[in-house]
């Protein structure tokens, strides 16, 4: 359990510093220079921020705040604690699903729109408002590259035939490279977890290398899009459910050779740990 | 994760039954002491130096911590990711493959968590 929540507060602290820029943009328009600009007298350097994108803004920072409150109050606790606090106390986008809809049908043709609708998606809202946040996304933003943003959650999402469509439409309709390699890679990981056919996800694989083999998921990542499809096809001919594992030999952490084919005759439980 | 781990490999402590960890901890000696300090019992390959870019889980692809792969007595990959009560069925359907029977439910009651 202590590995989980420690996961799940990492995916929470790295969703964070992404939005720290969003609440850097609200301190900004409440300072004074930005506040001049809200005077008769425009200030022309500064464009002006629409009503839904302020709306949007300090919804995003009251979620966040009440994240970085919880991670706080999450810490503060003895670790034994921490699990059954976090079971209830952690913010739900769901309860925040309403208000960022309000905002994206209130002012469709607002920027602010997609960027209320891509939080919806993001956060993995379940739901009818995730549903409708995907179709919109889908219909009318097919264009917009920020898409990419979504794939990775719907790679993770419960094996539905929802998350699956809504892979193959990005993967298919999308203008961009980034968001189609993106979008590949994430159907084909996703067809891993659903235990697929191995030769449908092999095809996505080479596509996602042939195709869009010099791209990268991220400006972090260490290998591009090629690598990791040669990685995740040799994962999925040899690493399957069904296989026999290939053999590991290394030494242990008192540095006594073994292999992990020594165990060949027991039940093996085999777990890629860290104690961090 | 080490209580349920550290009930698991006591209570299966005379059967046909390993807790391999494979650890991605740069430091060999901090995780050595950790080990001990934590009564981490179980045998881990050490992934070196390089932590979680290190040459084992590169090979196996491995993306997320922790990964886990439960294997039968064969060496055939059999389930991935299955963790608590739902790794003990695991467990328990295996063994009973190579006529083990045993009985996992409720473990953890013998030690605090």
């Amino acid at each position: 359990m202590k590995l989980e929540w420690t996961l799940i507060l990492a995916c929470l602290l790295v969703v964070g510093c992404g939005e720290t820029g969003d609440v850097d943009d609200v301190a900004k328009s409440e300072s004074p220079a930005s506040a001049v600009a809200n005077e008769p007298v425009a200030d022309a350097a500064a464009p002006k921020k629409s009503a839904a994108q302020m709306e949007l803004e300090s919804l995003e920072k009251k979620f966040a705040d009440a994240r970085n409150k919880f991670i706080e109050d999450y810490r503060a606790l003895p670790q034994e604690e921490r699990a059954k606090f976090a079971e209830t106390n952690s913010p739900q986008p769901n309860d925040y699903a309403d208000d960022f809809m309000k905002i994206a049908d209130d002012h469709p043709d607002d920027p602010a729109a997609f960027d209320a609708l891509l939080w919806i998606a993001q956060s993995r809202v379940s739901g009818d408002q995730g549903d409708k946040a995907f179709s919109l996304l889908l219909d009318k933003h097919i264009d917009n590259e920020k898409l990419s943003g979504v794939c990775i959650g719907l790679m993770y999402s419960e094996t539905s035939e929802k998350a699956e469509n809504r892979l193959t439409t990005l993967a298919e309709k999308s203008p961009h490279d980034q968001v189609k390699a993106m979008a590949t890679f994430a159907l084909a990981r996703y067809f891993q977890r659903a235990e697929a056919d191995e030769s449908e996800i092999i095809a996505l694989y080479e596509t996602l290398g042939s195709t869009y083999g010099d791209l990268k998921m991220n400006e972090r990542s260490t290998q591009t899009f090629a690598e990791m499809a040669k990685n995740s096809i040799f994962e999925v001919k040899n690493l399957s459910v069904g296989k026999v594992a290939p053999d590991i030999e290394g030494e242990d952490l008192e540095g006594v050779s073994f292999k992990l084919s020594d165990y060949r005759g027991k039940v093996v439980v085999l777990d890629f740990w860290g104690d961090w | 994760m080490y209580p349920h781990e550290r009930s698991l490999t006591k209570k299966l402590a005379d059967k046909p039954f390993a807790l391999i960890g494979v650890n991605s901890d740069k430091d060999r000696e901090a995780i050595l002491a950790i080990t001990k300090e934590k009564n981490i019992t179980w045998r881990s390959f050490w992934n070196g130096p390089k932590g979680t870019g290190g040459p084992i889980s590169s090979a196996w692809n491995v993306s997320a911590w922790p990964t886990i792969y439960i294997l039968d007595a064969e060496g055939k990959i059999r389930y991935k990711n299955k963790r608590g009560a739902d790794m003990d069925e695991a467990i328990t359907k295996l063994l009973g493959e190579i006529d083990c029977e045993v009985d996992l439910t409720d473990h953890m009651g013998e030690e605090e968590s």
